[in-house]
């Protein structure tokens, strides 16, 4: 009989919280939270793939990654019948829409209510991935509601969140919630060299990840890259009062520049007077000391500015107007 | 895995088995056909997971084995061979086909990535004659919702194994249809499952024709029901969930019925649903000194009124139906004559055709409208 493994890097608290369940102490829905890129979607699959597994368990974490069930989660083409994964919003789905199976993001919540008052198709269990889980409407969150009001028995959904106070509070109080925190940069490091990056690669990537692999992969592509230094070169021109020649902000870039906005204005704060607090910018450090350091008040307000930008990045608020209220914060931080 | 076989023989199991693969799958695997070989057969799956569809056909196999190909294309390309032989030869990546003078080599993708189906549950099997199957499945699921909101259990319809009987039934809540027949072997357990009526459609349209069907339950909690006859398997998720107690809803005894001509009250209830119209197509039935007396009226329309002779035991009765239900049902009475029976006008009604079928027993149960 092969050994069983879990292979996910960092998550020790996860780890240890699962480790100590057995199938008869696991919960029908859990919350994975945390900030984006610590590996909470990653840990579910292997949870997932653990409670699928057909070798012999006691716990619940574990897989041997021989068996058949083991192999659907292998291949890239393959997909195990009793794992659903969905990412990202989540609509409700037509009405009476024909009867089949849907995954991925075709994935609606009435598919996803009809899917689970079926059968296991192996005759185990079956596991949910809601992965940064957002709703598109009230009627979507009411339908997993019905679910997490009467689960159906053998059936476990996790969800993953980098906001969980964006979720109903009545999802959030019949969820069982697990914290994710961020990867410490070994743990970042170690993922980048699985991930078949250099040496070098991952330790630079690592120490800008803020510990998440999102951020260390974005630093490290060349593509991504462009943009950050497009978006930092933005940043010190906006908050040294200058007016910026370079627009970033696009639908697409949004999110992104928004997050290492995010992150300069993090290390500007810390830059200001909070010594052994580590910079995550590391190669902008000398550029964020020689900024006027930031009051208490002054530093909570840009940053509510900005949670305001992230909430408008999510409406169909054009970016450009966007970009433009995050650069009047900043100068008016000057 | 390599074989050879007809063109005839490898198009119409490929073409039937790909019906079933879904168009808009995100899971690349299930966009295949699985191809089994062994001995003398090779069996074809496609599977859109909730439904298996497996077809076995003839073939000369020269060395077992599995390969996957895209079914739509596969499909596509042995409707464009003439009859012929044709030799297969499949690895993970790819399966190349020779016919005549021609060599196409398809994109294969690993066969043990095709989700394998669960093993035969202990106990769970019986054989029934292909059209006692066949006429059951057609007696009952129509009954069945069509409703979402209502839930994948009404949707389903009950398939309740006792001994060597077997009872169909499917209800919407306003409706119930119940055939009840007997199976070849006996089953030491009693089982029950709920069954997508959409599936059971399948297996009327692809095995009802068949002498015999074997059923059996797959999985560890008989999570799937497998129907097999001669080549042809359908294997279907069962609902997960608790069957409406249907015996409730049956009245146990009736104090009056009439015997009606099936085709004169179809034909009368159509009409008089015209005038009807939206009023949850309600038509009243008025039963009195041997006569049934349909009749239906609206602001808009106006008024129908119909007489029919009929057999009439018991006192007198006004009640009231939807007409496309009951019109549904009675098409569905094999036989010219249905015998209808009530309680009261607000107690459901029973119909059943007056001589019963060879095959199994119908019941149907329809809740009055209230006047």
């Amino acid at each position: 009989m092969n050994e069983l493994r879990f292979d996910v890097v960092g998550a020790e608290g996860a780890k240890r919280f699962f480790g100590a369940l057995t199938p008869q102490t696991l919960a029908h829905a859990y919350c994975f939270t945390g900030p984006s890129g610590v590996g909470k979607k990653t840990f579910a699959r292997r949870l997932a793939q653990s409670l699928l597994c057909l070798a012999p368990h006691s716990g619940v974490l574990g897989y041997d990654g021989t068996c058949s069930s083991c192999a659907l989660f292998r291949g890239e083409n393959a997909r195990h019948p009793d794992f659903l994964e969905h990412e990202g919003v989540l609509r409700i789905g037509e009405r009476d829409a024909p009867a089949a199976f849907a995954d991925g993001e075709a994935l609606s919540a009435r598919d996803l209510v009809r899917q689970l008052s079926m059968q296991s198709y192996s005759g185990g269990m079956r596991v949910l991935l809601l992965g940064d889980v957002e709703f598109a409407t009230l009627h979507a969150a009411n339908a997993l509601l019905k679910f997490l009001e009467e689960p159906p028995a053998g059936v476990v959904m996790i969800v993953t969140t980098a906001t969980p106070g964006r979720l109903l509070e009545t999802i959030r109080s019949r969820v069982v919630e697990v914290r994710f925190p961020p990867l410490s940069n070994a743990d970042v490091a170690e993922i980048l060299r699985r991930m078949h990056y250099g040496d070098a690669d991952a330790q630079l990537g690592a120490s800008l990840s803020g510990g998440s692999v999102t951020r260390a992969l974005a630093a490290l592509e060349q593509e991504e890259e462009s943009l950050r230094a497009a978006v930092v070169r933005w940043f010190f021109e906006s908050v040294e009062g200058k007016s910026p020649q370079e627009l970033w902000a696009t639908r697409e870039t949004l999110t992104e520049g928004l997050e290492t906005i995010k992150m300069l204005v993090r290390d500007w704060i810390v830059a200001g007077g909070h010594d052994g607090v580590a910079l995550m910018s590391v190669d902008h450090a000398d550029r964020l000391r020689k900024l006027r350091p930031l009051g208490r008040r002054e530093a909570a307000a840009l940053l509510a500015k900005l949670d305001e930008a992230a909430r408008l990045a999510r409406t169909n608020v054009s970016p450009g107007l966007i970009g433009e209220f995050v650069r009047m914060a900043l100068t008016s931080s000057r | 895995m390599k074989f050879s076989c007809t063109t005839k023989d490898i198009a119409a199991a490929v073409g039937a088995a790909s019906k079933v693969v879904n168009a808009h799958t995100t899971v690349p695997i299930l966009s295949n056909v699985l191809l089994q070989g062994e001995s003398e057969k090779i069996a074809v799956r496609a599977t859109d997971l909730e439904l298996t569809l497996e077809h076995a056909f003839p073939a000369q196999v020269a060395e077992g084995g599995s390969v996957t190909i895209p079914a739509k294309l596969f499909a596509s390309y042995l409707g464009n061979l003439a009859a012929g032989t044709l030799e297969l030869t499949g690895t993970p990546t790819r399966a190349s086909v020779k016919y005549e003078r021609s060599n196409y080599d398809f994109h294969a993708l690993p066969a043990d990535e095709y989700p394998p189906l669960p093993a035969a549950a202990r106990g769970s099997q019986f054989g029934i004659a292909g059209r006692r199957f066949r006429d059951g499945i057609e007696a009952t699921i129509f009954a069945a919702s069509s409703e979402e909101a209502r839930g994948a259990v009404l949707m389903g319809t009950l398939l309740e194994v006792e001994g060597k009987s077997l009872t169909m039934v499917a209800t919407d809540g306003y409706r119930l249809a119940k055939f009840a027949t007997t199976i070849e072997d006996e089953v030491s357990a009693n089982e029950k499952f709920i069954v997508p009526s959409r599936a059971l459609a399948e297996v009327a349209r692809n095995l009802g024709g068949g002498e015999r069907i074997e059923v059996s339950a797959l999985g560890a909690q008989s999570n799937q029901l497998r129907m097999t006859g001669g080549d042809v398997s359908i294997t279907v998720r069962l609902v997960d969930g608790q069957y409406p107690n249907y015996q409730q809803v049956i009245p146990a005894k009736f104090d009056r019925s009439v015997t009606v001509s099936t085709p004169a009250l179809i034909a009368s209830l159509r009409r008089a649903e015209l005038v009807a119209g939206d009023r949850a197509s309600m038509v009243k039935l008025a039963i009195a000194n041997q006569t049934l007396i349909v009749t239906a009226s609206s602001d808009i329309s106006g008024n129908a009124y119909e007489e029919l002779e009929v057999e009439q035991s018991g006192e007198d009765l006004t009640i009231a139906f939807n007409a496309r239900y009951l019109v549904e049902i009675l098409n569905h009475i094999k036989g010219d004559k249905a015998v209808i029976e009530f309680l009261g006008p607000l107690s459901p009604a029973a119909i059943r055709p007056l001589e019963p079928l060879e095959t199994g027993q119908q019941l149907y149960v329809l809740m009055p409208l209230r006047q």
